[in-house]
């Protein structure tokens, strides 16, 4: 299913997503990392669906817990002790620290997710080359590049088999081989390019100016969302500024405020954290309103 | 006035005494179509790369090439660029960016157009070429047809006047190549863009094209209508040449002279082919033909009903290979219903695949795109293992080789020899140590007896010293196959052996491999050349909808069929059932002749 976020301006859905992981990485708070793996969770549901979910519990989850309990379990620096296991105490900062990193890491990733689904590399290229259409080219060559390469890795495994067979299985000798594959991938590469240069040449490439073609249209719904995004952001990046995004942990942890400051700022922060989630609902209510009308 | 004129041009590469190109005349028309052809390493490619300014190989050049009034070399750059498009062999290596969409602009990009004239340009091209739904992929989802196709349309965004061809269609199956040229016949007759197409493998171009002009040896030896330049190749000394010809003419040029009343054969098969001015070069026309001559002098009739005449006096030679073949009991190898698939929740690309492979044979396995072809190997192979069904083989000892489709990548260092030692057992580390080092003092001592005598015979003797990109298609496939045979391998599996070659170093080939299974190798090959399966294999198999449909002999296989089928038999089918060669519809016809 495509999601209605692959329909806008790709700098309009650049931002929030770009707002959600930058934020997500500089906020070390307790109701911060919370609401942004909750939002983070539920946004990648909503875009990716099951892929989403495996991502989740393939990756995510062990992360997750690996770092709670490796915080947990080794971290010294705090007063509170909770118990005891034999003579090493486990203490609730520690314990604390731990649940907000792994929050903050597993929220990155989700996030990360969610932003390659919408901002696929043509619409990153896009944006980029905006600042220069050079480098954009090079980045755009390389992606190429990349899957092209994994093709050619393949067949050259099927090549190295058709002649080795599977004879060969001792390290040393698998050793030399993966390197004879690099080998053949490398100058069968290089070769490709120096043709990739002549067709790139024979089209007029280095003839002088170069432009960028703009397949997308910066619409109504577009201008929108932007200026939603930033109302919402520049609260946000003041509150941040100002510390509220900051916590202590050590050596003991502070009290969670709730002044009415501090709960402005977290609702500003979760308002545009689930920025792509409403617009993501939005558009299937409407879409939905729309077929029960036809 | 003519829109390319090339005048007297010679060129040779950098310390190589031979000319690449000698003596270069050509002109050619606006909207002319133009067929460029000859045995690979020609020099076909170099003219070309002469022809598009700016990508002309460094050498000393004489002569002069004139595009509509102008020399190359003082065109503007990006002039030059727009109105000359070329387009090359591989279609990986010259797709530039990402997506689609991204390749038909980049062109436009580069000559600095203003994004809204690209958008106009880029939608105007899509629609022409109807490639609307290729549009919003990337370049890596394309098979390779669709590549060259949005090459093609990139090239086209930039409106050229003329269009270089350098093989496009040799990495291709026989069916998306046929595509590529109906298009390009479009943009010739529709659009008036002028069209120079290279090719070794004419036989679908060559009664399209408007004019055909021959290489030889850097030479262009020939420019002709098809049908003059048909008996320009018949006619010729050269062996490359005369292999060249398309298999109709080859059957017209034949039965022409064996039907001429003369009592030596060979002075009138000399004087048929010297007093004809015309050859026809397509099945439409020598058909009729055909039949018309076998009733007139052999006194055949012309039914398609009466195949039980024929068959009654089919050759001792194909009944004994019937016999052979029927008796499936000295099989190597045995696919016991195997089922494959690539991914848990995809559809099977091999499904209840029984087979059984006789020793000591030439099997062809036929079959379109996406059958699962290439599939069937790797599970032969072993590279892949089915997820249900057997594959047993009858001996103990048995050694699989596999030459994929692209033997590019079983090379792995500087020169073949290199190479070939390396899967003989490696350098010791001394030589290794020593060749690192430059001192490869030892390096003509170190040839084993055994890697000499597989060196000799398949010929290869000149080329073990060369950078393996340096050889041409046929060269690589030999030397990969010198590289397998080192293995001692009793069964070979070979993925589209004759992809790219021309017909004469096909013969080698094919040759090659026959007189490999006379000493004990089983060969199995999958391919789209039905020519080649025709011509060379005990057994063809047709791979359909993931399994094996028939296992039968090539004259059974293809004859009955009206397109699936090899050429000779779409001509001479109705006449002669189950002949299916050029060679079969001659001896044949002698047979015929001799009743009569």
């Amino acid at each position: 299913m495509k999601n209605v976020l692959n329909n806008y301006h790709p700098f309009a859905a650049f931002l929030p997503f770009a707002a959600a992981i930058v934020f997500s990485m500089l906020s070390f708070h307790p109701v911060y990392s919370a609401i942004s793996l909750l939002c983070s969770i539920v946004t990648a549901l909503k875009i990716n669906g099951t892929k989403a979910l495996q991502l989740t519990l393939r990756f995510c989850l062990p992360i997750f817990l690996l770092t709670v309990l490796i915080n947990t379990a080794f971290n010294k620096n705090g007063m509170t002790v909770l118990f005891y296991v034999g003579d090493r105490p486990i203490l609730y900062e520690g314990l604390l620290f731990g649940l907000c990193s792994a929050a903050a890491l597993s929220s990155v990733l989700l996030w990360f997710s969610c932003y390659s689904t919408i901002i696929d590399s043509e619409k990153f290229l896009f944006l980029t080359s905006r600042i220069s259409p050079t480098a954009a080219l090079l980045v755009s060559m390389t992606l190429g590049q990349i899957t092209l390469m994994r093709k050619k890795i393949e067949e050259i495994d099927d090549a190295q088999t058709g002649i080795y067979g599977e004879e060969r299985k001792e390290f040393k000798q698998k050793l030399r081989l993966a390197m004879l594959k690099i080998s053949v991938l490398l100058s069968w590469s290089m070769e490709d390019s120096v043709q990739t240069a002549d067709s790139m040449h024979s089209r007029g490439y280095g003839t002088g100016r170069m432009t960028k073609m703009n397949p997308y249209v910066f619409s109504k719904k577009d201008y929108w969302l932007l200026s939603t995004t930033v109302l919402l952001l520049t609260p946000t990046l003041l509150f941040i500024m100002a510390g509220k995004a900051t916590f202590v942990f050590y050596p003991i942890t502070e009290s969670v405020q709730f002044d009415a400051i501090s709960i402005a700022a977290y609702l500003f922060y979760f308002i545009l954290l689930a920025l792509p989630l409403l617009v993501e609902m939005k558009g299937a209510v409407k879409w939905h309103y729309y077929i029960s009308k036809v | 006035m003519a829109l390319l004129h090339i005048q007297g041009l010679n060129f040779s590469y950098p310390n190589e005494t031979a000319f690449a190109l000698a003596d270069i005349n050509l002109e050619v028309q606006r909207g002319e179509f133009l067929l460029l052809c000859g045995p690979s390493g020609c020099g076909k490619t170099t003219l070309l790369r002469h022809i598009k300014p700016f990508l002309e190989p460094l050498g000393k050049k004489s002569g002069t090439v004139v595009f509509s009034g102008v020399e190359t070399d003082r065109l503007e750059e990006r002039e030059a660029a727009a109105k000359i498009g070329l387009i090359m062999q591989k279609p990986e290596s010259q797709i530039v960016t990402e997506t689609v969409r991204h390749e038909l602009a980049f062109g436009l990009e580069c000559l600095g157009l203003e994004p809204p004239f690209i958008a106009k340009r880029i939608a105007e091209t899509v629609s022409y070429f109807g490639i609307e739904e290729l549009y919003n992929k990337k370049n890596n989802e394309l098979s390779g047809g669709e590549k060259q196709l949005v090459s093609i349309a990139a090239i086209t965004t930039m409106r050229p006047e003329l269009i270089l061809l350098d093989e496009p269609a040799s990495q291709l199956d026989p069916i998306a190549a046929r595509n590529l040229y109906d298009l390009l016949m479009r943009m010739n007759t529709e659009l008036g863009i002028t069209v120079i197409l290279s090719e070794h493998r004419i036989e679908d171009v060559f009664s399209v094209a408007g004019r055909v002009a021959v290489m030889n040896q850097g030479k262009l030896i020939c420019q002709k209508t098809p049908k003059q330049a048909a008996v320009f190749m018949a006619g010729s000394d050269d062996e490359k040449i005369r292999a060249m010809l398309p298999i109709p003419a080859k059957i017209y040029k034949d039965i022409s002279s064996l039907a001429t009343p003369s009592e030596d054969e060979k002075r009138s098969s000399m004087k048929a082919s010297t007093s004809l001015t015309e050859i026809p070069v397509t099945v439409r026309d020598v058909k009729p033909w055909f039949e018309t001559m076998a009733n007139e002098h052999l006194s055949l009739p012309i039914n398609n009903n009466k195949i039980s005449v024929s068959a009654g006096s089919v050759t001792k030679g194909t009944k004994s290979i019937k016999d052979k073949f029927k008796s499936r009991q000295d099989y190597l190898i045995e696919l016991d219903s195997l089922y494959f698939r690539f991914e848990k929740n995809t559809e099977d690309v091999i499904r209840n695949l029984s087979l059984k492979i006789n020793k000591g044979e030439i099997l062809s396995i036929v079959g379109g795109n996406g059958a699962g072809k290439t599939t069937l190997l790797r599970l032969i192979c072993g590279i892949i293992k089915p997820y249900s069904g057997k594959i047993k083989f009858s001996e103990n000892r048995h050694n699989i080789a596999y030459l994929p489709q692209n033997p590019q990548s079983m090379f792995a260092y500087d020169t073949v020899l290199e190479d070939l030692q390396n899967v003989e057992g490696g350098l010791t580390g001394a030589q290794r140590f020593l060749k690192s080092t430059g001192l490869t003092a030892a390096k003509d001592n170190i040839i084993s007896p055994e890697l000499q005598s597989i060196i000799d015979k398949l010929g290869i003797q000149a080329i073990i010293n060369k950078h393996p990109f340096d050889l041409s298609f046929g060269e690589l496939q030999r030397a990969a196959l010198a590289m397998l045979l080192l293995k001692t391998p009793n069964v070979l599996l070979l993925d589209e052996p004759t992809k790219g070659l021309d017909t004469f170093t096909k013969k080698k080939i094919a040759e090659l491999l026959k007189s490999l299974c006379a000493e004990g190798l089983t060969v199995v090959a999958v391919t789209h050349d039905i020519e080649f399966a025709a011509e060379y294999s005990q057994s063809c198999a047709m791979l359909f909808d993931g399994r094996i449909l028939n296992v039968e002999t090539p004259e059974k296989f293809f004859s009955g069929n009206m397109s699936y089928t090899t050429v000779a038999h779409r001509i001479a089918g109705n006449i002669f059932s189950e002949t299916i060669t050029c060679e079969e519809v001659k001896t044949k016809w002698k047979e015929y002749a001799i009743k009569n």
